[in-house]
């Protein structure tokens, strides 16, 4: 008890949330964008085409996929302009949105879409195996489109955990005793050791409860949580 | 190929042995109509020919006209020109699988079967590692929600669950499987053959087993639930190839 956060860990908390704060200010753009569509009334979902450029300019670095996901607009579609991949190689997401289709879609399901649509927040999901565009393992940062004041849809960026680790990896190693990254159900995205891999999930209970406080914190055993901003990501050390 | 078809048509008349009923009779032109051995819109022979036919009843025959048109594989007209024809599922979706059943070869159907069993089975022990109360209900919801064809419940049930594995590499192999096998494995046609045949109940177990932690429970459950299906699909196609 009483043991003081390591400089290193503070570091590796901040390297996370500048990454993520990235990929949402990406989303933030996008959102800005897609909600000066509603301003002369509802569009069709076909105007979201002018959303392009931006969204195509978005991928590259961390950003592997991006775009605006709206409900159905002025001709009774959904709007969806995503786009997947880098700058060089990139592919537009088409979502099959027929229910009598056996590769259906069910967006609002989606914690990505239904998350931000429920509490007006914007949401990390993940990571998560994202078998909906990328068929990747993935986080996903979502913020609400809303048409004054109302949900109109969501804007997001997709960011594969694979990338995200190796991103994280200097500040991961230089924090020498076992650690971890994980969201405030456990589930780990980048791990320093086998045992805690992407993907695997603390069971610990003190460690599941303290998660879900978000607050830094000491646990039995001497892990050590430092929480990411005001992300629902944490960093766990163990001694 | 003439003849071929022409002798499997003359299994599909065989008299039965005195045991069988109108269910037999039932399964014998539902198989015909799936594999392409009936034709769409082809008329069946009268309900007295059947009868001798099959060696069965009149009663029998008519019993099994009920049930085979309560499954809208046989529509019987009146009036002039009336009788029972047949009516195959639609037109695209019957192309589809007659065309791959005709290219289904045995050795094959278990290789892929293996493999998908393999993968499926991978999915649900990882699962059981790695699923926290969230992802169980995720798979209970999907189980219960999916409405429609058995082969689209099917896909929806174990992407989840791999899924729920962490792995997008096995959500991805689950996702070429089912457009690869799971129509012709999950084809409603193996579930009239088989009346106490119950997937639901079948994932309520998996899905139990990962919620329990039990990976190797939840993997061999999981593998079986596919062999069962396999085995029907094989005993079907054995049945109609027979020479």
């Amino acid at each position: 008890m009483g043991q003081t956060i390591t400089s290193e860990t503070t570091a590796l908390a901040a390297r996370v949330t500048t990454l993520a704060e990235a990929a949402f200010a990406t989303a933030d753009g996008l959102r800005r964008r897609a909600e000066d569509l509603f301003t002369g009334g509802r569009p069709a979902s076909a105007d979201l085409a002018v959303l392009r450029p931006w969204v195509t300019e978005a991928l590259g670095g961390l950003i592997n996929g991006a775009g605006v996901i709206t409900v159905p607009l002025a001709d009774g579609r959904p709007g969806l302009e995503w786009w997947m991949g880098s700058p060089a190689q990139r592919s537009r997401l088409t979502l099959d949105l027929d229910p009598a289709s056996d590769t259906f879609v069910d967006v609002g399901r989606q914690p990505w879409y239904s998350v931000p649509r429920d509490t007006g927040r914007r949401h990390v999901t993940g990571p998560y195996v994202d078998y909906v565009c990328a068929e990747q393992y993935a986080l996903t940062f979502t913020v609400p489109v809303t048409d004054h004041g109302t949900f109109a849809g969501i804007a997001g960026a997709d960011v594969f955990v694979g990338d995200f680790e190796r991103a994280l990896r200097p500040a991961l190693r230089a924090v020498g005793t076992p650690v971890a990254l994980v969201n405030t159900h456990g589930r780990v995205v980048a791990g320093s050791t086998a045992h805690h891999l992407a993907g695997s999930l603390i069971r610990d209970a003190h460690i599941r409860t303290a998660l879900l406080t978000a607050l830094p914190a000491v646990l039995p055993g001497g892990v050590r949580l430092t929480p990411c901003g005001t992300l629902p990501l944490a960093v766990l050390t163990w001694p | 190929m003439g003849t071929s078809r022409a002798s499997a048509r003359s299994v599909v008349f065989a008299p039965l042995d005195p045991h069988s009923r109108a269910e037999t009779v039932v399964r014998r032109l539902t198989d015909a109509i799936t594999f392409g051995l009936l034709t769409d819109a082809e008329q069946l022979p009268s309900e007295t020919d059947l009868a001798a036919q099959f060696g069965v009843s009149r009663v029998t025959v008519r019993e099994a006209l009920v049930a085979l048109r309560q499954q809208n594989l046989v529509e019987t007209r009146r009036g002039r020109g009336g009788g029972s024809f047949v009516r195959a599922p639609t037109a695209a979706a019957d192309r589809s699988l007659r065309s791959r059943l005709s290219e289904l070869s045995l050795p094959n159907l278990r290789d892929t079967a293996d493999h998908y069993a393999a993968v499926a089975g991978a999915a649900a022990r990882l699962a059981a590692q790695r699923a926290d109360a969230d992802d169980i209900l995720r798979i209970e919801e999907v189980d219960a929600d999916v409405a429609g064809p058995l082969h689209r419940m099917e896909r929806a049930y174990h992407l989840e669950v791999a899924a729920v594995a962490q792995s997008a590499r096995l959500a991805r192999e689950e996702i070429r499987f089912a457009g690869e096998l799971g129509t012709l494995l999950w084809s409603p046609i193996l579930q009239t053959a088989d009346s106490t045949y119950d997937p639901h109940a079948e994932h309520r177990a998996i899905t139990a087993a990962i919620a329990a932690g039990d990976g190797d429970l939840a993997r061999r459950l999981t593998e079986e639930h596919i062999e069962t299906a396999v085995e029907r699909l094989v005993t079907l196609h054995l049945t109609l190839v027979e020479p």
